[in-house]
């Protein structure tokens, strides 16, 4: 079952977008909601800056401001790994859920869940990024600093994204989720230029570590919807977690998704190990006490994050893979942010650069 | 404002035993050097008398400030000592500032210390948070950082032994606020393996940390993993230098914290050890075997040396097990 819709406990809104139609429309939604003019972002930060958790409490405040940098942005990836050459569509930070592993507890200087009202720039910018010509084909998507769905009935981010890339032959937009918030997706004219993906995990991870997220089955039922409304699906097996009996637990989701939808839609599954910036430790220790992922064997990679000891994430990686091939061969599967060698040793090849990555998934959803 | 209490305050002597040193209403001194402090009672006597609170007419008294000195006095078999009795209409608040003002511009407060003062303040005194955060804190030399508060808060809770090591800088501050998640007894046991040890701030939270994840992995509490046989006896074994000892439990924690890596290390030693490289070329993995970078360096002092060098280098590059080593841990390293 879906957890209620969010409704935050105080809104902050930048005066300078105070009188944009989002916000109005936010504001109308919650006409009880105590709210506060703020000057920036930091201001709103400030405020929440002496609580206990300031990242809990920032999850149940809403801030509406104005995005001043750019709305597109490339994924940072990560150094010494190859990354999928991926690009971001900042329209907004933070998310509702809870999950223990979370790196948006130690990656924002803002913690709130902030939306950026200023859609008309959103759009003028993706216009002019995606004529600029720095690349022949784009793939972007909503779901790096924000889960893409959760929100979205009440923000319309795919209401207002969906149909902008319909007619786009030199793009895809991925919307990334683990909710199953898709009604205002299943009535949209796409043409086939979305894919809408499902973070997915092992019931325990998805039970234990994933909170407010729905249980994994009803991911899968609200992709089903999806691809019956033509929808190209992906699967994100991010992070994929090392417990005692990881394997028939994850085997069971991989047989689970083939249960649920015609493998002829899936665009991609991706796997990735989990692993965090080294500070995100401490926070994982202090907001989620009861959780064990940081138990797990982790050291630093050429990155710096702590992640999984080499042959552990190779074992995982070449598990979960094997168990999606018995079912399809012909899926597209890559490693999140991996190393040649884990590539070449959990899945018996490498793409060996983010180039030739990102040239094999675009080939996946051009037109 | 002290000054003039102290002028109207009326002084008089009364005997030792009916100051009552066990009521530490007023008291922030904790684990007290008194030699010094004696040595001058014994030289010139009590210059400065002690303050103290009239609890029940000349029967009971209340120590305002000057425990330290009343502790001294009493060391020195004393049975009367002069006082200055607080007013009636001395506010509990006013006079523990006032003594805390003394303090504060007499000596250097310990850890301890500083955590009696904002319990009393916080919750012996009932201030709110804000008004400890922003009159108390920054006098105490700690900032205004609510966590900082909540750190010190933390630790009131502690038992005696512990506080006496945190006060004695044997324990480190961090470490005893970690110490305050665990029970009584497993905070009493990490901390004598502390207090025999003597291990530096780093490697406190290291043992910490180690024990904590492998008591959470395995469901046990740490003062039962620190009975165990292998860290109680090297613990305990005083012939062996206290260094060796540490190093000694560090390894286990490590193992059995870390079971995969220190298994392929081991893997790693026996394998390299079949290149028979000399002491002065050495050839390192990349840290944890992740990443590409290898490193080689070669110790030489002359051209012969250095000729010979080459001769193993090249051995080196020709052996039949060095992809097996480049690509270690492979899946054939994992199985053997």
């Amino acid at each position: 079952m879906d957890p209620a819709i969010f409704t935050p406990e105080r809104i902050f809104v930048e005066r300078s977008v105070r009188d944009l139609n989002l916000t109005r429309r936010l504001l109308e939604r919650w006409p009880s909601v105590p709210r506060m003019m703020v000057d920036s972002a930091r201001e709103a930060a400030d405020q929440l800056s002496r609580e206990d958790d300031p990242v809990g409490a920032g999850k149940r405040c809403l801030l509406i401001a104005r995005q001043r940098g750019p709305f597109v942005k490339r994924c940072p990836g990560t150094s010494g790994y190859i990354c999928c050459g991926y690009r971001i569509i900042n329209a907004a930070t933070g998310c509702d859920l809870d999950c223990s592993y979370c790196i948006l507890q130690g990656y924002l200087s803002n913690p709130l869940l902030t939306v950026y009202a200023n859609t008309d720039d959103l759009l003028v910018q993706l216009e002019a990024f995606l004529s600029s010509g720095e690349d022949e084909f784009y793939r972007l998507g909503t779901g790096e600093l924000t889960d893409s769905l959760s929100l979205d009935p009440i923000l319309g981010h795919g209401r207002l994204l969906v149909p902008f890339f319909a007619g786009r032959t030199n793009a895809i937009l991925e919307l990334k989720t683990k909710t199953t918030r898709i009604e205002d997706l299943l009535g949209l004219e796409h043409g086939g230029r979305t894919v809408v993906s499902w973070s997915l995990n092992a019931k325990e991870v998805a039970e234990g570590e994933e909170h407010g997220a729905p249980p994994v089955v009803e991911r899968l039922r609200a992709a089903r919807r999806c691809q019956q409304a033509g929808y190209r699906l992906g699967f994100h097996f991010d992070p994929v977690i090392d417990f005692p009996g990881w394997e028939k637990s994850y085997r069971r989701v991989v047989d689970a998704i083939f249960e649920h939808v015609d493998p002829r839609s899936i665009a991609w599954i991706s796997l990735g190990a989990l692993r965090y910036p080294p500070a995100l430790e401490e926070i994982i220790r202090r907001r989620h006490p009861a959780s064990e992922i940081i138990l797990g064997e982790l050291f630093p990679g050429m990155d710096g994050k702590p992640r999984y000891f080499r042959p552990i994430r190779t074992w995982l990686f070449r598990k979960i893979n094997d168990r999606i091939k018995e079912h399809d061969p012909d899926v597209f599967v890559y490693l999140c942010m991996e190393s040649d060698q884990v590539w070449r040793q959990a899945l018996g090849w490498s793409p060996g650069s983010m180039a030739a990555l990102s040239r094999r998934l675009d080939e996946r959803v051009r037109p | 404002m002290n000054t003039h209490n102290q002028q109207t305050r009326q002084r008089k002597s009364i005997p030792l035993s009916s100051v009552d040193l066990e009521d530490r209403f007023f008291v922030i001194t904790f684990a007290p050097d008194l030699e010094a402090l004696k040595n001058s009672l014994a030289r010139v006597g009590m210059r400065y008398p002690p303050l103290v609170q009239e609890v029940s007419p000349d029967i009971h008294y209340r120590v305002v400030s000057g425990h330290k000195r009343i502790l001294a006095a009493r060391e020195l078999g004393w049975e009367r000592l002069n006082v200055d009795l607080a007013r009636a209409e001395e506010k509990d608040l006013e006079l523990f500032l006032g003594g805390l003002d003394e303090n504060l511009g007499t000596r250097a407060l310990n850890v301890v210390e500083k955590v009696l003062i904002l319990e009393k303040l916080r919750h012996q005194f009932d201030l709110t948070e804000e008004e400890v955060l922003s009159n108390h804190l920054p006098r105490l030399g700690l900032g205004s950082d609510p966590q900082t508060l909540s750190l010190y808060l933390s630790l009131a809770g502690l038992e005696e032994e512990i506080l006496r090591g945190l006060a004695a800088g044997e324990l480190s501050l961090s470490t005893a606020h970690r110490l305050t998640s665990r029970t009584p007894e497993e905070r009493l046991v990490f901390f004598r393996l502390v207090h025999r040890l003597r291990p530096g701030k780093n490697l406190q939270r290291e043992f910490f940390d180690l024990l904590s994840d492998i008591g959470r992995r395995e469901k046990v509490a740490i003062d039962v993993i620190l009975s165990e046989e292998s860290f109680s006896l090297p613990a305990a074994d005083d012939d062996i230098p206290a260094p060796q000892r540490m190093k000694q439990i560090r390894e286990i924690l490590l193992r059995r914290r870390y079971p995969r890596l220190t298994e392929a290390m081991d893997r790693y030693e026996r394998l390299r050890r079949q290149f028979r490289l000399p002491p002065r070329i050495a050839l390192s993995a990349p840290p944890f075997f992740e990443g590409k970078d290898w490193r080689l360096s070669v110790a030489f002092r002359s051209r012969e040396e250095l000729e010979r060098a080459r001769e193993i280098l090249g051995d080196l590059i020709d052996h039949p097990l060095l992809d097996r080593l480049l690509n270690f841990p492979s899946e054939k390293d994992e199985k053997s």
